[in-house]
């Protein structure tokens, strides 16, 4: 497939750029607002010879999500929070087992049934690992179209370099949403990596192996732990990724991901034209968190402020991150017609910190 | 140059086309645009709205919040809607021909246009929308007028090439008519 801009819903760029990237094989179950991913996979894939397959339910889908990772093949799902809760158990043995693969988590407005609007309120589920146990998955956090585009190749990298789940969360206002998105050549980026030392492929041309993410015995289990631990603290030190706008003279500094990070381009903007100094971190990794990009605050900084579509989660982040150094404050919202804090109230906030 | 677009109706009025529409014109021009729906679930209860935001740059806020500087009316549900989501100094095209009643509001204004009356005489009530595109294109300089009629050739004439040409007349009717309303 050639490079071509597309004009597509993001559910869809999403579709798009896990199939042009290696995807072939997308289990999933049907759940607002992330069901257009699956519509839309269902008609491509079998042109990338690959299959969406619709499984009975989310743990299901999971199950066959960690089947698909164990034969080294690059498998992928889409859900929204509901859904993602249902998947923890598998998740989790997917973690221990070290098995790649691309999931997306819609984000709607929880907890328990919620509702289906969009909501960022699956941050600590995303980024606490989510299930039982002492695990992280790589969670990326596209704010656009183009974003989705154009972070795919390094979560397909990421998930076979590290051997991890990656997990992208975006909010279901950023999902429903129209743009256009340039989409470079396809590319298979799993294919680049060999699988053959650790796959689990039958006897035919290896020793039989064997997936432990148990122990028979108590050292096996602190082994794993240590094997594991050690790895996501390489990730934690070379993955970090954010971007930071005029963060340099910064007063107040805003710190959104997603929807109101991207927002937050346009608040800087307006707020820079009229003499204001505020600048944005917009984290794109969620975990690791970019503890760098809050490394080198300016001494012109009186306070942070935090937004998000939920009642203060990454906000926990950001204070660690700051430690203390200046106020953090928090603005967020969710459900509603409109479940978001608009520019209009962002900007207020602001106004009320310089 | 920014142009934040509200277009508004009951279901099957065409408000999502007009919206589309809008949004194909704007990729044909090299220019930005985003499309969002009514974000929540009064989707369901017959009323329609696209949202489109046209810019020569990268749309950083992709939400109409009560800003929107064009707004299009189609029926009477969404009219109070579309007059209270305007911009101070904004638009607001009213299809008088199903909305009787006006409301006045200060620094928005309100140029009826009886769009549906329009469509029965050019062949189908259904062209409406496309009335009111033109007159939407007339009013702001958001898109070359050129550039709509060729999307319109590319999306209907394959398809409908029988509907084209009422399509383009729907068009052009628009955008004679707004100036003489607007007046």
């Amino acid at each position: 497939m050639k490079s071509e801009t597309l004009f597509l819903k993001n559910t869809q760029t999403f579709a798009e750029a896990m199939v042009r990237c290696g995807v072939r094989y997308h289990f999933a179950y049907p759940i607002t607002p992330a069901t257009e991913v699956m519509k839309h996979t269902a008609v491509i894939l079998p042109e990338y010879g690959g299959r969406m397959v619709q499984m009975e339910s989310e743990l299901a889908v999971a199950n066959a999500l960690a089947g698909c990772a164990c034969t080294g093949t690059l498998g992928a799902t889409s859900t929204s929070g509901p859904g993602m809760a249902l998947m923890q158990e598998s998740i989790s043995f997917m973690a221990a087992g070290e098995l790649p693969c691309i999931m997306l988590d819609a984000m709607r407005v929880g907890p328990g049934d919620g509702d289906i609007v969009g909501a960022q309120s699956n941050y600590f589920q995303a980024t606490r690992g989510g299930g039982h146990g002492d695990y992280r998955v790589i969670v990326l956090a596209p704010a656009s179209g183009q974003e989705i585009v154009d972070l795919m190749p390094d979560a397909v990298k990421l998930a076979y370099t590290y051997r991890t789940p990656v997990l992208f969360v975006i909010d279901g206002v950023t999902c429903t949403m129209t743009e256009s998105a340039i989409f470079p050549e396809a590319h298979d980026y799993a294919a680049g990596f060999d699988t053959s030392s650790w796959a689990y492929t039958g006897t035919a041309d290896h020793e039989k192996r064997f997936l432990l993410t148990g122990s028979y015995t108590h050292s096996q289990g602190e082994e794993m732990n240590e094997r594991l631990r050690a790895k996501f603290e390489r990730i934690k030190e070379k993955e970090q990724r954010w971007e930071s706008i005029q963060t340099e003279d910064a007063e107040v500094v805003l710190v959104g991901f997603g929807i109101h990070g991207r927002m937050g381009q346009d608040l800087v903007a307006n707020m820079r034209a009229q003499g204001k100094k505020v600048g944005l971190i917009r984290p794109i990794t969620l975990w690791p968190f970019p503890d760098k990009a809050f490394e080198q605050l300016p001494e012109s900084l009186k306070s942070v402020l935090v937004v998000e579509m939920n009642h203060g989660q990454m906000l926990d982040d950001v204070r660690l991150a700051v430690n203390g150094r200046v106020p953090v404050h928090f603005l967020g919202k969710t459900g509603g017609d409109m479940p978001l804090c608009t520019l209009a109230d962002m900007t207020a906030q602001i106004n009320t910190l310089l | 140059m920014r142009t934040k677009c509200t277009f508004s109706g009951s279901g099957g009025q065409g408000s999502a086309l007009l919206a589309k529409l809008v949004c194909q014109g704007a990729i044909k021009q090299g220019l930005k645009v985003v499309m969002t729906q009514t974000y929540g679930i009064e989707q369901r209860g017959g009323d329609s709205t696209g949202y489109v935001i046209v810019s020569d740059n990268f749309i950083g806020n992709p939400l109409v919040e009560n800003d929107a500087d064009i707004s299009v009316a189609l029926s009477p549900s969404i009219y109070d809607g579309c007059v209270d989501g305007a911009v101070e100094g904004g638009i607001v095209l009213v299809n008088s021909s199903l909305i009787t009643e006006m409301r006045e509001r200060e620094g928005v204004k309100q140029v009826p246009i009886s769009a549906s009356d329009m469509a029965v005489e050019l062949g189908s009530v259904k062209c409406a929308n496309i009335v009111m595109l033109g007159a939407a294109l007339a009013a702001t300089n958001m898109l070359e007028f050129e550039t709509v009629e060729q999307v319109l050739r590319e999306t209907l004439g394959a398809k409908k090439p029988a509907l084209l040409e009422m399509n383009l007349n729907a068009l052009e009717r628009g955008r004679t008519v707004y100036a003489s309303a607007a007046e």
